[in-house]
């Protein structure tokens, strides 16, 4: 690119203005004053807010202090990659390991404190090792929050339901708790304490163990003094399976009552002018405009417009490809509303993800896929909007058909299988769509998706995208062994 | 206050390409112009002639256009608008990519690819509004056609 392209460029993004009007220049030197009198009124105001915040702060009952541990300072890429797309970028710290799980506690630079409890695993396939990160589920929440002698518990547990259970189960008892904390009990089906596990460096978890209709947990003190109750039985539940009825003498604890104050908003810094893309696909047009998406739906066919319109409400959004520790990533920002022709959505993040230029938009309706379906493995509507966000489509769609597949209820008995089975009978039994692959390195046609399975339960699923990628999932004992799908497809 | 209204009328579309191209868009950027020579027409008593009055001027105008998309970006939205000026940009092909990437150029090179396209000045002038050495100028100016020439290698790959 040379100098008078360089100079062509800038005249046409810029077109020469008109002449300017300096009399309005000179009307604008006089009436200076009144803006220093408008500026001194908002100090004021200003001056007032803060003296409220503080005041408000010293009514929450704060327990200051706690949650300090080792710093973590070996993140990789892809870890800090997914911290930020979490807005949970900051000091990470390592408060403790109990029952291979790791707490931490990240330190975001507006205060914030994130909490994140993940798996220690040692023994990973390359394709686990590739995807694994050390952080699992997680949050940020206002110190003012948590720790505070309203909520003294961060509770991560989780519950397990499949059908045919008669009650939901309490799978995973495991979180944060403030000092005062010594042990989390869990309430059990006659409204008594049934389990309890300590807490230890603030931290509590009872590895594996299941407990069969609990009904809520609560935090007790040295002396066995109850603390805090959070009850999950309340009100009128929807199936037999879920608790209801209350905790008996368990109480919900109170809700923490939040200084009403605005936090401030970590203000997006935008690096240049706001971008312009357009760009169309499946029947629909888009301008992107910085943050602000617009996207006409008028030219979508029949099928495209029953897929959206049909449950009412669509979700739109732009994403931009990055890339990760030489990894390819997808990230950016989407909203969902009411299905209307032309729709307008404003996406807002604090990071530059979700500002133009994006490399790619896509709607989906309020439906569901499974694999090999009449919706195929593309979005209701993409759009793409650089060469990148073209390929990207037509490789996500082979990787999605590859994982759909893998994830399959159809594939469940073939991928845990037992019994020795052959490459030509699974094609045959997963249909036309599939076709036997004479080694693990083959390639189907374009269109197909190509299978081989050897010993010991050894599976290999391939599908050449219409770019020319060899795109594939090699399986072994049932688990995902080495893959090149990552960063194409969620599901894996 | 004479030389102050005499650049202000040669040089005008300069500022406001320049404005614009920090701020995002044409219709602020003509509100910076306005408002950094009202700033200046007010302070004129202030200038010491250390420097030539253009590149003082420029500085305002630039300081200016700085604290608008500061305004912004506290408002935590992106501004509407557009680097597409009257309908000038082309809205497909490689003028709509160059567009984008100059647009998210950093700010130093941008300004300087600006300065020195468009408002047609010196490196030894741009070195004195921007505050920064002639060499710098030049790095910048060499980074800009460096990052703009590998992007677009990118996204024509």
């Amino acid at each position: 690119m040379n100098e008078i392209q360089v100079r062509d460029l800038l005249f046409e993004m810029f077109p020469p203005e008109a002449d300017g009007d300096w009399d309005d220049v000179l009307r604008r030197a006089q009436g200076h004053s009144s803006s220093i009198r408008r500026l001194t009124l908002l100090v004021a105001v200003a001056l007032l807010a803060v003296l409220a915040v503080g005041s408000a702060l010293a009514l929450t009952g704060r327990l200051g202090g706690l949650f300090h541990g080792t710093p973590v300072n070996d993140l990789t890429p892809r870890e800090r990659f997914l911290l930020s797309e979490f807005d949970m970028n900051g000091k990470v710290e390592l408060i403790a390991k109990r029952n291979s799980h790791a707490f931490y506690v990240i330190r975001r630079s507006d205060g914030r404190l994130c909490y994140s409890i993940g798996d220690v695993r040692k023994k990973l396939t390359p394709a686990q090792a590739e995807a694994n990160t050390r952080f699992g589920g997680g949050g940020c929440i206002d110190p003012r929050i948590f720790p505070s002698k309203a909520l003294p518990v961060l509770d991560f547990s989780f519950f397990s339901y499949r059908p045919g259970d008669a009650e939901s189960r309490l799978a995973g008892l495991q979180g944060f708790a403030a000092d005062p904390v010594a042990r989390i009990g869990v309430i059990g089906r006659d409204n008594r304490i049934v389990f309890s596990v300590p807490v230890e460096n603030n931290v509590y978890t009872a590895g594996k163990k299941g407990i069969a209709g609990a009904r809520g947990i609560v935090a007790l003190d040295k002396d066995a003094k109850v603390l805090w109750v959070q009850c999950m039985a309340g009100g009128r539940a929807p199936a037999a399976q879920f608790p209801s009825g209350g905790c008996g003498k368990y109480k919900n604890s109170p809700q923490p009552v939040v200084p009403s104050t605005a936090q401030p908003q970590k203000p997006v810094k935008p690096r240049g002018p706001v971008i312009v893309q357009r760009g169309s696909g499946d029947g629909t047009t888009v301008l992107v405009r910085g943050a602000k998406i617009t996207a006409d739906f008028g030219g979508v066919s029949s099928e495209t417009h029953r897929l959206l319109a049909t449950r009412g409400r669509i979700t739109l959004g732009c994403f931009k490809l990055v890339t990760v520790g030489g990894k390819p990533y997808t990230t950016g920002a989407g909203a969902s509303k009411p299905f209307t022709t032309v729709l307008q959505i404003r996406l807002f993040s604090p990071d530059s993800a979700s500002v133009a230029p994006f490399d790619g938009c896509t709607a989906t309706g309020a439906y569901g896929h499974t694999w090999n379906d009449a919706h195929g493995t593309h979005d209701a509507v993409e759009i793409p909007l650089t060469p990148r966000g073209r390929r990207f489509f037509a490789e996500r769609a082979a990787a999605r058909d590859i994982a759909w597949l893998a994830r399959a209820r159809v594939f469940h008995n073939i991928r845990y299988a037992r019994q020795p089975l052959t490459t030509h009978e699974v094609a045959r039994r997963l249909g036309r769509h599939v076709i036997p692959l004479g080694s693990p390195e083959a390639t189907p046609p374009t269109g197909k998706l190509g299978i081989w399975l050897g010993e010991p339960r050894h599976i290999v699923l391939v599908e050449r995208a219409t770019t020319g990628r060899r795109l594939y999932l090699e399986l072994r004992h049932g688990v995902k062994y080495r893959t090149n799908l990552l960063g194409l497809t969620q599901v894996l | 206050m004479a030389e102050i209204e005499s650049l202000y009328r040669e040089r005008f579309p300069d500022f406001v390409a320049v404005a614009a191209s920090i701020v995002g868009e044409r219709e602020s950027a003509r509100e910076v112009v306005q408002d950094a020579f009202a700033s200046v027409v007010r302070s004129r008593r202030d200038f010491r002639r250390e420097a030539p009055l253009e590149a003082w001027v420029w500085r305002a105008v630039i300081n200016a256009a700085r604290k608008k998309r500061r305004n912004y970006a506290r408002e935590a939205q992106a501004h509407e608008t557009a680097v597409a000026m009257n309908g000038s940009l082309p809205h497909r092909g490689e003028g709509l990519e160059l567009a984008s990437l100059v647009a998210v150029l950093p700010e130093r090179q941008r300004l300087v690819l600006f300065l020195r396209y468009y408002a047609d000045l010196d490196y030894r002038r741009i070195a004195q509004i921007l505050g920064v050495r002639t060499g710098t100028v030049s790095a910048s100016l060499h980074a800009a056609h460096n990052t703009l020439r590998q992007a677009l290698s990118e996204v024509n790959e």
